[in-house]
């Protein structure tokens, strides 16, 4: 083979990596990982959890307290139209159904309940990186803020 | 935050211009001020009845139409599968050296692939008004039902956060 030809069939091996390439970026989003956190807040000490480090910025934009510290966090794997349960302690249980994934959002259902009964049930759509807080629960120490965040598992 | 005080942001409010402390601050004294929130509502019916109005001249405009003419414009007449096939022989013809087999098979592979793979995405593409008009990518809360006389809803877009607040404990006291 002379230099044109290896050029040539160089050439025509990438042409097909273009076609496969096309059908690897086809991504579907199968399942969704939704995360619920349970943050105490309460305006008795200085104490910033450190484990909530990355949502610093959030708690400062859009409260006042002073304290903030996380209770329990947990991240679970499911399916569409699948639903997982948080229970939180002290607080309400939370459920989650992740119903689909449009226009780069994760569309789910989010059920709190308290005491048997749902108090809170809504459907948000939560962007990539998005984050959906429900605040304002007494808890004895404070108030609590679920976090509840999603982003889609691609296969 | 005062009655007074809330408005003069009433507008910036409604429009989402306000920073997202100002907005909570907005958001949770309407939740408890009936003359506040009775504004705003005024400020929804505006917004609703002007809405209508721009989705009813919305719907008389053929998009369709005004997109595969638009379309027509922009690209060139695309040849046919004949006349692209008669091209690339010619193109093979005037070759000097042979071409080798592994590329040659290559080659067939990929045209193979790329015909299945764009064989569908002949047709134009034409945008839904009504799905345009309503996306915008952020989050979002689609339905709301509670058991709580108050909520509050603001957010922070800095941060991509959505907040609902409920209950009747004002937002930064302790129980």
């Amino acid at each position: 083979m002379n230099r044109s030809q290896h050029a040539l069939t160089a050439m025509c091996l990438a042409t097909l990596c273009v076609p496969v390439g096309a059908f690897a970026s086809d991504e579907t989003a199968t399942a969704v990982e939704v995360r619920v956190g349970a943050v105490l807040a309460s305006n008795t000490g200085n104490e910033f959890d450190h484990r909530l480090a990355s949502m610093r910025r959030q708690f400062d934009n859009l409260f006042s307290y002073t304290s903030y510290r996380l209770v329990k966090e947990q991240r679970k794997r499911v399916s569409w139209g699948g639903n997982a349960g948080f229970d939180v302690p002290g607080g309400p249980y939370v459920l989650v159904i992740p119903r689909e994934y449009k226009n780069e959002r994760v569309f789910m259902k989010i059920v709190v309940i308290e005491n048997s009964k749902p108090i809170v049930d809504t459907l948000v759509a939560l962007r990539h990186q998005g984050t959906f807080l429900v605040g304002g629960h007494r808890h004895p120490d404070g108030v609590l803020i679920l976090t509840i965040g999603a982003e889609p598992v691609r296969r | 935050m005062r009655c007074h005080d809330v408005d003069s942001l009433l507008p910036l409010f409604f429009d989402g211009e306000l920073d997202a402390r100002r907005m909570r601050d907005v958001a949770l004294h309407t939740a408890r001020c009936a003359d506040c929130e009775s504004e705003i509502r005024e400020f929804e019916a505006i917004q609703e009845h002007l809405k209508a109005t721009v989705e009813a001249e919305i719907t008389e405009v053929d998009f369709a139409a005004m997109w595969s003419g638009i379309e027509r414009r922009l690209q060139p007449p695309r040849p046919t599968l004949w006349q692209r096939l008669q091209a690339h022989w010619e193109r093979f013809e005037s070759w000097e050296f042979p071409l080798p087999l592994p590329a040659a098979a290559a080659v067939a592979v990929a045209a193979v692939l790329s015909f299945f793979l764009f064989a569908g995405a002949k047709s134009p593409i034409v945008p839904d008004a009504a799905l345009v008009a309503s996306t915008d990518y952020a989050n979002s809360v689609e339905r709301l039902d509670t058991a709580f006389d108050s909520v509050a809803l603001f957010s922070d877009p800095d941060t991509q956060t959505t907040v609902l607040w409920v209950g009747d404990m004002p937002l930064g006291v302790d129980p």
